[in-house]
This record gives C-alpha cells, sequence and structure tokens, in this order.
C-alpha cells in the first residue's frame, strides 16, 4: 500500500468556496436599487401580507374562504359597504338609496362618472347583471340576496330592487363580497374561468400579477373615487404556511402583516422592537354545540350545570394565551345589537352541582365529546373540559376525528358534543340569529336540533321589520331565552391578533375580517 | 452487447417499476375510510356533484376497470380535478413545478460541490483532525431534522444579518439563486453527509487497488492519477447512492418548501393533504415516484458512461 502525500486536494475545495462566494457576494453587491426591485416587501410602497391558505378564486360570486374574500373587497365594490367599525354601512357605488314604504322596493342611485378598471364607465345595466348573476341559486352566497324577486336598471344611473317580502338584513346582504360588481361586457366576453384570475372591479386596487403558490399583488387604482385615502401603491398577499417562517419574515422586515398570529407566539411578537401586536375586536365567537336529541342534552338543567362547570377565564389564558373576552352571548361582542345586560355565566361549582341534582341525570352521567384532530386549540380545550366536567361526575370520553368528516356529521346531527366557530359575513345580525334560531333546514338551531317555536317567532318577526329599535328589542328577547335554555354554549370572544412591522402605520382589520388599507402609511 | 445494451436493459426494468406505482397511486384513492366521493367532496358536497364524481371515477364499476380508466386519463395527461383549485390536477400542479425543479438541481448540485471536495480532502488526510470533523459535523446535520436547520438559518442568515431573504423563489435567474440557497443548503446538508460518508471510502478503497500503485510507479503526477483513476472509480458507488437518495431530495423538499414558502409542489402536497383534496395527492404521489424512477435510470445511464466494464453485467 502507498503511503499518501499531502495532496492538493485543497485546489478542488477551494475552486467550489470562490465559487459559492462569487455568486453570493455577488448578491450583495447588487446596488441597492435592484435589491429593492428584488425584494418587495422592503418597498416603501407595498403592503406585504403573510397568510396561510392560497387564494382560489377572484370571481366575487363563489369565494369559499377567506384568502379570497379578503382580496376581493380591495378589487370590487359593491352598492353599499360596511364601516370599519363592521356595523355600519357606506354609501359605496350607490351614493343615496329611498326604500318604499312597505319596504319591498329599494332604489339606489349610482355614483356618477365611476370606471371599471379597464376604463369602461359602470352603468346600472352592470349591478343588474352582478346581482342577478350572484342571486342565482347555483351559486354557494345566493342565500343571501334570496328575498330578491327582481331587480331593474330603469336608466343608466338607478338600480330598482324589489323584493318578495320586507327583509330588513337586505342592505347588509347587498354589502356583501358576492354582490362586488364588474363589468357585464368582460364577463360575457371573457367567461368565469378567465375572471376569476383576471378581475376587473371599481375598487381602490386592481390585480396587478398572480404566481400561484407565491403571492398576488394588487396596484393601486389611480381612477378611483377616494384614491387619495389609499397612500399604499401596491398590495401584495403572500402565501406563507409555516407560523415561524411568517413572524420570522415580519422581524426581519421582509414582511409587513402576519394576518394569522398563532396565540403562543403574541409574547415573542411583542417582546421583539421590529414588530407591533395589532389586536382588533372582530365577531370570531367559540361555542360547544350539544345534540340536543341524544340523552341527556336535551335536558336544560343538565345544559346548564355544564355551562357553570366550565372556567372561561382559565380557558382563555390557557387556549388563547390570554388574549380573548368570556362570552356573554351567542351573538359576539362587536356586533349589532349584542346584549351587553346578560352576565357572563359564573363559574360556580355548587350552582352546577345544583342545576344537575335538578335533572334527569342527578348522579353525572357519561358522554361523547368529538375533536376535530390536527387542531390544537380544540385538543387543549377538549382536555380541560374533561377535566372540568369530572368534578361534576361527568365522565366524558373525547372522540378525535377528522375535521372535515366531523363538519359532515354534524351538518346531519351525526355528533354529541363538540366546539364550533362563528365568524359573521355580513353586518346585520339576522345571520347568525337565524342559524341559530330557525329550526329548518341547513340550520336547526345551530346543529342542536333544539326546537323552541317562541324563538323561531321573534327571529322571523325580526326579519321582517325594518325598525331599527323594534328589531333591537326582539334579538335582545332572543338572547335573554338563549341565556336560560343555552341551547349552545358561548365560551369566548376571540379578536383578531396581526403581527405588523413597526414601519407600518394605521393597520387594523375590522370585525368582519376586512383590512381597512385607508390610511396605512410605511415608513 | 455494450455499455448502452445495459442501458437498453435498464430501460426494459423501469416499465413493470413505472406500472406497479401507478397501480399503488390509483389504490390511494381507495384507502380513505368511508365513501370516497363524500369525503372528497367535503363541505362541498351536492347530490348532483356527487353523482358526477362518482361516474367520472367509474366507482360503481369493478376495480380493474376502474383502474384501466386511471390509466386511460393518466396517459392523456389527466389527473383528474383538483376539489379545492376547481382545476384540473396537472395544470395546478405544473404551475407550481419550476420552483420545485429549481431546489431539488440546486440541492443536489450543491451536495455534489460540498462533498466532493471534502470527501477527498478526508480521505487523502485519513484520521487526521480535519478528517475527523469532517464526518462528525456531517453526522450531526444528517441526525438534525430540516425543519429546525431551516428557522436556524432563517434566524441568524435571513433575520439577523440580513444576508439572505427569508422566503420565496424569486424572479428572475439571480433571484432564484439567491433565495433558494438557504433552502437548498438546508437540504443537501442532510444529503451531503451520505455523500461523504461513501465517496471517503470508495476512494480509500481506491487508492489501495494496484492499478493506482502502477501510476505512480510509472510517474504519473498525483493530479492525473486523481482525476483519471481514484475519483472516475471512487464516484461510481456514489453515484449509485446519489440516486437512490434522490427520492430523500425529493421527500425533504415536502418539509424544506414550507418552511422557505418557497411555493413549490413540496408545498403544494402539504396543502392538499391538510385539505383532503385527494386528486392532487395522489397525483404529486405518482409524479414524484415517476421522476425518482426517471432520476434512477439517468442513474444507471450516467453509471454505465463512467464505468466501462458495465457490458459486462
Amino acid at each position: 500500500m502507498i503511503s499518501v502525500r499531502k495532496i492538493r486536494a485543497a485546489r478542488p475545495l477551494a475552486a467550489a468556496l470562490l465559487l459559492s462566494t462569487l455568486v453570493l457576494g455577488s448578491a450583495r453587491v447588487v446596488p441597492a436599487g435592484v435589491q429593492a426591485a428584488v425584494s418587495h416587501a422592503s418597498d416603501p410602497n407595498t403592503l406585504t401580507i403573510g397568510w396561510d391558505t392560497e387564494t382560489k378564486t377572484l370571481d366575487p360570486v363563489n369565494n369559499p374562504q377567506n384568502p379570497d374574500i379578503w382580496v376581493d373587497v380591495n378589487i370590487y365594490d359593491m352598492l353599499i359597504r360596511t364601516g370599519n367599525d363592521g356595523k355600519s354601512l357606506t354609501p359605496d357605488l350607490a351614493t343615496s338609496w329611498n326604500i318604499s314604504k312597505d319596504g319591498t322596493v329599494y332604489t339606489f342611485h349610482l355614483r356618477p362618472g365611476v370606471k371599471f378598471h379597464d376604463g369602461t364607465t359602470l352603468t346600472a345595466a352592470d349591478v343588474k347583471f352582478c346581482l342577478d348573476r350572484a342571486r342565482d341559486p347555483k351559486q354557494a352566497w345566493s342565500w343571501t340576496l334570496a328575498a330578491i324577486k327582481k331587480v331593474e336598471a330603469p336608466n343608466s344611473s338607478t338600480v330598482v330592487v324589489t323584493l318578495t317580502h320586507p327583509w330588513a338584513p337586505f342592505l347588509s346582504d347587498v354589502s356583501l363580497f358576492d354582490a362586488g360588481i364588474y363589468p357585464m361586457a368582460y364577463f360575457q366576453k371573457h367567461g368565469a374561468s378567465y375572471m376569476s384570475s383576471h378581475p376587473i372591479g371599481t375598487g381602490p386596487y386592481m390585480f396587478e400579477k398572480w404566481v400561484r403558490g407565491q403571492y398576488l399583488r394588487l396596484k393601486k387604482n389611480p381612477n378611483y373615487f377616494m384614491a387619495g385615502k389609499f397612500p399604499m401603491q401596491h398590495v401584495e398577499f403572500d402565501l406563507i404556511p409555516d407560523a415561524n417562517t411568517r413572524l420570522l419574515k415580519v422581524e426581519a422586515g421582509e414582511l409587513d402583516v402576519d394576518n394569522v398570529l398563532p396565540h403562543n407566539q403574541i409574547s415573542a411578537a411583542k417582546s421583539n422592537p421590529a414588530v407591533q401586536v395589532v389586536i382588533d375586536p372582530s365577531t370570531e365567537t367559540e361555542y360547544l354545540d350539544f345534540n340536543t336529541r341524544v340523552k341527556p342534552f336535551g335536558d336544560v338543567n343538565v345544559r346548564q350545570a355544564i355551562n357553570h362547570a366550565i372556567d372561561r377565564a382559565a380557558l382563555i389564558r390557557a387556549v388563547l394565551y390570554g388574549i380573548g373576552t368570556p362570552a356573554n352571548s351567542f351573538i359576539p361582542k362587536g356586533a349589532i345589537d349584542h346584549d351587553p345586560n346578560i352576565p357572563v355565566p359564573t363559574y360556580d361549582l355548587k350552582l352546577a352541582k345544583q342545576y344537575l341534582s335538578k335533572s334527569s341525570v342527578p348522579h353525572g352521567f357519561s358522554m361523547t365529546m368529538e375533536v376535530a384532530a390536527g387542531n390544537k386549540e380544540y385538543e387543549q380545550t377538549a382536555q380541560v373540559f374533561q377535566n372540568e366536567m369530572a368534578a361534576l361526575g361527568i365522565k366524558v370520553t373525547l372522540n378525535p376525528m377528522d375535521p372535515t368528516t366531523l363538519f359532515n356529521n354534524q351538518n346531519v346531527g351525526k355528533y354529541h358534543f363538540t366546539e364550533t366557530l362563528w365568524t359573521n359575513d355580513i353586518p346585520d345580525p339576522d345571520e347568525l340569529v337565524a342559524f341559530t334560531c330557525n329550526y329548518a333546514s341547513g340550520s336547526w338551531n345551530f346543529l342542536t336540533w333544539y326546537n323552541n317555536p317562541k324563538v323561531t317567532a321573534l327571529s322571523h318577526q325580526a326579519e321582517q321589520s325594518n325598525d331599527s329599535a323594534t328589531r333591537q328589542r326582539l334579538y335582545y328577547q332572543i338572547q335573554e331565552i338563549w341565556a336560560h335554555d343555552v341551547w349552545i354554549i358561548a365560551l369566548y370572544y376571540v379578536p383578531f391578533v396581526n403581527a405588523v412591522s413597526s414601519h407600518v402605520h394605521g393597520f387594523h382589520e375590522n370585525p368582519l375580517g376586512y383590512f381597512n388599507l385607508q390610511g396605512v402609511t410605511k415608513s | 452487447m455494450g455499455r448502452f445494451g445495459f442501458v437498453g436493459r435498464r430501460l426494459v426494468q423501469m416499465v413493470p417499476v413505472a406500472i406497479g406505482i401507478t397501480i399503488i397511486a390509483f389504490f390511494l384513492i381507495h384507502l380513505i375510510p368511508g365513501d370516497p366521493v363524500v369525503v372528497i367532496l367535503g363541505s362541498h358536497y351536492t347530490t348532483a356533484g356527487a353523482a358526477h364524481l362518482r361516474a367520472a371515477l367509474g366507482l360503481d364499476k369493478p376495480l380493474w376497470t376502474q383502474y384501466l380508466y386511471f390509466m386511460g386519463n393518466l396517459l392523456h395527461g389527466n389527473l383528474g380535478d383538483s376539489i379545492y383549485y376547481e382545476q384540473p390536477v396537472l395544470n395546478v400542479v405544473l404551475d407550481r413545478v419550476e420552483a420545485t425543479l429549481w431546489l431539488v438541481v440546486y440541492a443536489a448540485l450543491l451536495a455534489a460541490l460540498i462533498a466532493v471536495p471534502l470527501a477527498i480532502y478526508a480521505a487523502l488526510h485519513r484520521d487526521g483532525v480535519v478528517d475527523q470533523i469532517i464526518r462528525g459535523t456531517f453526522m450531526v446535520t444528517l441526525a438534525m431534522p430540516s425543519f429546525w436547520v431551516g428557522i436556524i438559518f432563517i434566524l441568524v442568515l435571513s433575520v439577523s444579518l440580513h444576508l439572505f431573504p427569508v422566503t420565496g423563489f424569486g424572479d428572475n435567474l439571480v433571484d432564484h439563486l439567491w433565495h433558494l440557497f438557504l433552502p437548498a443548503l438546508t437540504i443537501a446538508l442532510g444529503f451531503t453527509a451520505v455523500l461523504i460518508r461513501s465517496l471517503r471510502n470508495s476512494i480509500l478503497t481506491v487508492l489501495r487497488a494496484d492499478y493506482v500503485d502502477t501510476a505512480r510507479a510509472k510517474g504519473l503526477p498525483w493530479r492525473l492519477i486523481m482525476r483519471r483513476h481514484v475519483l472516475r472509480n471512487a464516484l461510481l458507488s456514489t453515484v449509485t447512492i446519489f440516486g437512490v437518495n434522490i427520492a430523500f431530495l425529493i421527500g425533504s423538499t415536502v418539509i424544506v418548501e414550507n418552511v422557505f414558502a418557497v411555493g413549490g409542489v413540496g408545498q403544494l402536497l402539504v396543502s392538499a393533504i391538510q385539505q383532503r383534496d385527494y386528486a392532487v395527492v395522489q397525483g404529486i404521489t405518482l409524479l414524484f415516484a415517476l421522476f425518482v424512477v426517471a432520476i434512477n435510470l439517468l442513474v444507471d445511464v450516467i453509471y454505465a458512461v463512467l464505468d466501462p466494464r458495465v457490458s459486462y453485467d
């Protein structure tokens, strides 16, 4: 065997090192202007927002999920827009409207001189076309416009909508993203499929570029009637699935907003000077759903016993890391006609035991709770709940299930007890109240199959009354009945939490989840 | 028959492998518990849609007929439709394949660039301090999980030192190289350990061979000996290992693309699994598997190019 000499093996190594240094070094030697173009986020004129789910379609009529909806509300305008408080209704494409005495005919007067992003002028014919398409029963959100009998455009600046019956939530319904307005000619020429990736609207931002799997970029619409109020020239939505990476990107100054900040990262974000944690009220509420056809959940004393054996404050500390509010009503705190006078159910074991002793199962019982597998917060909540019920003599068996299967089962009543989430899509309380109080297909009283004709009647009454004072009275009555009968348990309200770069000023999320890009600036 | 007859035989052997893969991919849908149509449609379930899907999947027909439908579709480039994206699976995948290809090739190149010089150095200074350090370090990097390594790189090199961007793919050539360096390095580090070990051992074995003694006795310069005799022979087994580990490389992209938000097929696979988009999962599994098979075939070809003795196989 030959002895080995020290060889110039260093050569290939040196060559490799030199090559890599050159490649990497060139990246740093690149002039600042090119670098800025290369990394969009550090650009002071672009607001970059990161989230973990990809946008599917920019056709407003069938947006199934938030990453579609929240992009669309910047591209399209509706006749009416919800204000930044998530409650008020402000003129958007309609500058004013009249309602007939019997509440069935709405006349909208369109804002003059509005142009679409492709330069064509908005007319009432476009509005009629879009509303008719949105209310076609084939479309996913048509139920919000189900009250419409017909839509007419008597002249190019007036739209007349006739309802089949008085319907109080109508103005809210028409402010929903699915009533976004696009040019009829554009749709007829290119079709829905093309439009879903090349949207044309009248909104403050227009479509610029979409790289699937990576980002979606919008640029400012210079002809927007309130263009001056939107300082950002571009808005970019980045897809970043990993929660750690998203926050790190904000810390590095490459991303402006991390829209999906898990609660367990809030303190890490707060302690970093490059990041501000913006907390905004939302309509997001967590509930515990009883299937009242399963014994003994049909017994109100059992439900109340469970209600008072849950320590909401402890749950908020453990699951939400302190960022949340105990729920006093099934209507979220940020929503219209939420009754602030109803007390949060107390955490009172003595009271819980009293209820249980009055019930059909005074010595406790066994129950099953379905848990959506893979959802850490739900799994944690289920475990805390299991412990809390043991004190009452209630033995809880947890059944983790695939979330899609659980969702499907819940919708057909094949479950026992599980946690559910709700956020409002429209500002009007009717959407949630109808779901909670109407014993009919699609809602079944929030999928509990609890049947209370009185509360259903009150819900229908409130839908048909156009007087807000009357509606408030009715909704308060409904909430009182709910506080007594508690066919669903309301756990807590969860605010929106965004990790925002310290360079960004004025960013907020309104209670419906839309980003207010008005007045957002970057330094 | 010569070297390239060897390749021809390998090509023929790959066909049953490819067919086997399609059979496994086909069965993926049928492993779903419950009625696949209900589960596939999930919250989009409508009676009309279900009937349509059932017909499209041929679920009421015998299994072998369904398989024939599947193969027929496959040969026309139809991998089914994504429930989530409401587009053909092939389109959804092709939109994102560029990023993954870049990442895989970049990672393989980086691994080779790092492994070859280090392995040579380690072999030639066997049991020296540097050799121990090289082997030890890469043993550690092999053991570390890639998502952790990725996050550490981001923390140190992107967030603190601002040397590289945190995520993304970039818009032009230089951009791609810059954005993908950290993800490619993350993948490469796990891979390199195996390559270094294998190449180092091969070099040591080859250095003991008679023909190396002969070459030295003839007075050939070391550089020539290394290049012409030692490396070319040592690389043989490493090239095979490289090919076998391509599967590891592709599997790594799934995790690393998510950490670095590269927007490629790996990231798509994870979100498809989360959304129960079975057609996409099935399509990507099939494509990945066929890609690995193709790479192994390529490796066999390279083997044939490198080793003239292969014709005696």
